[in-house]
């Protein structure tokens, strides 16, 4: 039997700010098996993003394990934990996180520039997702020159062109028109029909309502909770 | 797409924050390589004058300065011309030929024109051979002219009697045996200028000459001048038996060394220098020159630095987001340091050789405007420039680039 | 012009007796010693200064020592009456003042200027073979000296030779000089040759009065001639350094 794709034992994560420590997450212990959507909610601040940082292997736990396919993922060297985020992992931002001066071509190319891609191969993969998102003739367009909904389209592009198995998504769709918002939770749900493992951070109650399994944290504690929990929250 | 295109995309799209970081080290490459250019060129063309020369003392009215040997007559203070005859009569040792001169400033067709008077050298040879007697004593007797300097002819002396009968010779030998009183040499120059050609008649300050040699070309200020007989030109400019430079032409360096005192007591009220000393002192000035670019060219470096250290963490603290993604799509923390490493080292690349351009024009276009030079570029500067260029940005940026690679890549998650 | 004081009154005595020109034409005073074979001292003088005056008692003093032998004839330069031999002696242009040793043959054989001592004046007296040397050098020759000894002997074979080379011919002036002539005892003894000497010695001199070599009687042409081409080559270091 295959090991889940994530496990957190007892993870904790605490910072020290201004001589007073912050507990941004409390020791959890959690699975997410592979080919799971979970949805992630919580107030601001409540530690999200730290839970989504130390799923991707950015964020040494300060205790606790998180392991990724049944290895630890923070006892691997810096090196092997980036290539991990690299080959297996693919990440989406709440605001595209595009590297400005490039175009969209060469935003969707850049995980396999850092793979170590040959240029013919980067170029081709990129076009040919570029093209799946309908921004086939935006390619030489960088993204001040894209809308919102064009510039997370290319992100969601630079995130499939290396086919990751998990996807760690921070509220893709908070800053996105009705059509754009339709558009990147209609290839979320593609993704997850092709059993990609999906964890998604939102603060969207249809999104979340429509997330097979959902998380709530609330000051660095994390519960498993549905729908109706977190319309009564 | 490779890193290193990731690296000149960045730069090529945003190149203005770093272009002005880059002045400095322009600025300081150019420094170095022009000066050390002209430091380099000048001392080759000394080094060149200095062989054509030979072993010449010149004698000056006290407190005449002199910057340029073939302008040593134009400074229009004057020495008595006895004392060419009393360095003729003193048999001083080691003293091959004399070359007085005046320079007087004529008109032709209402243009000025310097004429030159030179002593051609069959007059101070008349003059030494009164003191045959004593000198024939000092030969016999081994004193003045004893083992050292016996039978020291030098260069002139050995000048063969038709070269020196040649009045074409002048230009290469500054020394012509016989000059009629009415003969004018022309310099190459002027007779281009004026269409002065050989045999014409030439009418300077109410006295007609004729041209009897166009001298072929040297490339120094005489191509620009008229010379003739120094007794003529006495008269004709009224100005007495009196001359602006004695060149004495001395046998080799040591006598010509030697002179310079026993010249000193003969002829009071002059300054007597050997070309050597002119020489050490051009050499000395382009030394320290030297040492001045290298000084100016570290300063700027250490400005050129810290600038580019200022650049790149800017850089690296306006890019953290971009940073971050990059870690979060797989960059290795060592990516990124190379990311910038490599930004740095192109940077001092262009930098470097736009310092290399300009030092290059500066000293072409400096060079024969203000030193009379033609200017090669130093090799051993350029290189050293751009070395120092792309090291000096290296190891400004080795700090920032130490932080990219310690950034929390959790930033990607923040807001911009 | 100031004529005052003792150095004054003891010239005047001595100007008397030696007869020196003060004025008139020089050149006639000139060749007219020459005629007397009388050496001249030529003295030529801007203004009456301290150091004319120097001159002119040291040059009256040595007058007065030898009159048989010498003259004296003081020359103002700026003196229009004398323009034709201070153009001859270029005087205008000497460090004044100046006084000339002037041979009977014409040979200048010493020219003092600003100051002179005794024993320069003296030494401007030649012997009659040394006068016709130093004319021949002031003359631009190569000067062949063969001092011959007193019982008599043959101009050395080599002072012919070299005559007879194409590089020297036209350019070289034999001077003959013999032991037991009396009156060029004293040119004997400037030349160093003692006149008890047994064979004939030449002694070449360049112009202006360059000491080239002396040579024994059997020295030939050629060894002569290679000693004044190498003459015009320098022994010191820096030069042997550049020779290399």
């Amino acid at each position: 039997m295959n090991p889940p794709m994530l496990q957190l034992i007892s993870a904790a994560k605490q910072y020290q700010r201004r001589r007073s420590r912050v507990d941004a997450l409390r020791p959890t212990t959690l699975t997410i098996q592979s080919g799971e959507f979970v949805a992630v909610v919580g107030p601001s601040g409540s530690g999200k993003t730290t839970l989504l940082c130390l799923l991707g292997g950015m964020l040494t736990p300060t205790s606790g394990k998180v392991l990724f396919e049944g290895r630890s993922l923070y006892d691997l060297p810096v090196r092997e934990r980036a290539r991990l985020r690299n080959e297996r992992m693919g990440f989406v931002f709440q605001h595209f996180n595009l590297v400005p001066w490039l175009t969209a071509l060469e935003n969707v190319q850049l995980p396999l520039c850092l793979y170590g891609a040959e240029a013919h191969i980067q170029r081709s993969r990129a076009a040919e997702l570029l093209a799946q998102f309908g921004l086939a003739d935006r390619a030489d367009h960088r993204p001040c020159e894209l809308s919102a909904g064009q510039q997370q389209r290319v992100a969601l592009a630079r995130t499939l062109v290396t086919d990751p198995t998990l996807i760690l998504a921070d509220e893709p769709t908070g800053n996105l028109d009705p059509e754009s918002r339709r558009v990147v939770l209609e290839a979320l749900h593609t993704l997850q029909r092709e059993r990609k493992t999906i964890v998604l951070v939102t603060h969207d109650q249809a999104i979340a309502a429509a997330a097979p399994r959902v998380l709530r944290i609330d000051e660095g504690v994390v519960r498993e909770t549905s729908v109706a929990a977190m319309g009564a929250a | 797409m490779t890193l290193r295109s990731l690296v000149w995309k960045e730069l090529s799209q945003r190149p203005a924050p770093t272009i002005t970081a880059l002045l400095a080290v322009a600025l300081g490459v150019a420094a170095l390589v022009s000066v050390q250019s002209l430091a380099t060129s000048s001392e080759a063309k000394i080094a060149h004058q200095l062989q054509q020369l030979g072993a010449n003392v010149l004698i000056l009215p006290a407190g005449v300065g002199l910057h340029d040997y073939y302008a040593a007559d134009l400074h229009g203070r004057t020495l008595p011309e006895e004392y060419v005859t009393r360095i003729a009569l003193a048999q001083k040792v080691g003293v091959e030929e004399l070359a007085p001169k005046l320079c007087v400033t004529a008109e032709h067709q209402g243009r000025p024109i310097v004429l030159t008077g030179i002593l051609p050298r069959n007059e101070f040879f008349q003059k030494s051979a009164w003191g045959s007697v004593d000198l024939m004593l000092a030969g016999l007797e081994e004193h003045a002219l004893g083992k050292k300097h016996a039978g020291c002819t030098g260069r002139t002396c050995q000048l063969p009697p038709a070269d020196a009968a040649d009045l074409h010779s002048y230009a290469q030998t500054r020394v012509v045996h016989e000059l009629p009183p009415d003969a004018l040499l022309v310099g190459a120059e002027i007779a281009a200028r004026e269409g002065f050609v050989e045999g014409a008649e030439v009418t300077l300050l109410g006295e007609t000459f004729r041209v009897a040699a166009v001298l072929p070309p040297t490339g120094t200020l005489e191509d620009g001048r008229v010379f003739a007989h120094l007794h003529t030109v006495q008269r004709v400019a009224g100005t007495g038996p009196v001359v602006n430079v004695i060149e004495v032409m001395a046998c080799c360096e040591d006598a010509a060394s030697g002179l310079i005192s026993e010249l000193g007591q003969l002829l009071p009220g002059s300054r007597v220098v050997t070309i050597s000393q002119i020489v050490a002192t051009q050499v000395s000035v382009n030394r320290l020159l030297g040492k001045l670019s290298y000084a100016l060219f570290g300063i700027l470096m250490l400005a050129g630095g810290a600038s580019i250290a200022g650049v790149m963490f800017a850089n690296v603290a306006e890019r953290r987001r971009e940073l971050g993604t990059l870690m979060a799509l797989g960059a290795t923390p060592g990516i990124l340091s190379r990311l910038i490493l490599w930004k740095a080292a192109l940077l001092g690349s262009a930098g470097g050789a736009g310092g290399l351009l300009l030092g290059v024009v500066a000293a072409a276009v400096i060079g024969p405007w203000a030193m009379d030079v033609v200017t090669r570029p130093s090799l051993s500067a350029a290189i050293l420039g751009l070395a120092g260029a792309i090291g000096v940005t290296l190891v400004a940026s080795y700090w920032p680039a130490r932080r990219a690679a310690t950034l929390d890549p959790c930033v990607c998650f923040q807001e911009s | 012009m100031r004529w005052s004081g003792m150095p004054w009154a003891l010239f005047a005595v001595v100007s008397l007796w030696s007869a020196p020109a003060w004025s008139g034409p020089a050149e006639e005073q000139l060749a007219a010693a020459a005629k007397e074979q009388k050496y001249t001292y030529l003295l030529f003088y801007r203004q009456m200064d301290a150091a004319t005056r120097a001159m002119q008692e040291q040059v009256s003093a040595q007058v007065g020592r030898s009159p048989q032998q010498t003259s004296a004839v003081f020359v103002r330069v700026e003196d229009p009456a004398e323009a034709s031999l201070v153009r001859r002696y270029d005087a205008t242009r000497l460090p004044l003042p100046c006084v000339m040793g002037i041979a009977p043959n014409g040979a200048v054989t010493g020219t003092y200027p600003l100051t002179v001592q005794p024993e320069q004046l003296e030494r401007a007296i030649l012997t009659p073979r040394y006068a016709e040397m130093v004319k021949a050098l002031q003359e631009q020759k190569i000067v062949l000296l063969c001092l011959l000894p007193a019982q008599g002997g043959a101009v050395p074979q080599g002072v012919a030779e070299l005559e007879a080379d194409a590089a020297f011919r036209g350019r070289t002036r034999r001077v003959i000089a013999c032991a037991d002539d009396p009156a060029e005892a004293r040119f004997f003894e400037r030349m160093h040759v003692p006149t008890s000497l047994t064979s004939p010695v030449t002694i070449v001199f360049a112009p202006p009065g360059a000491f080239i070599g002396k040579f024994e009687a059997a020295a030939s042409g050629a060894v002569i001639a290679q000693k004044l081409h190498e003459s015009g080559r320098c022994n010191c270091e820096h030069c042997q350094r550049q020779r290399k």
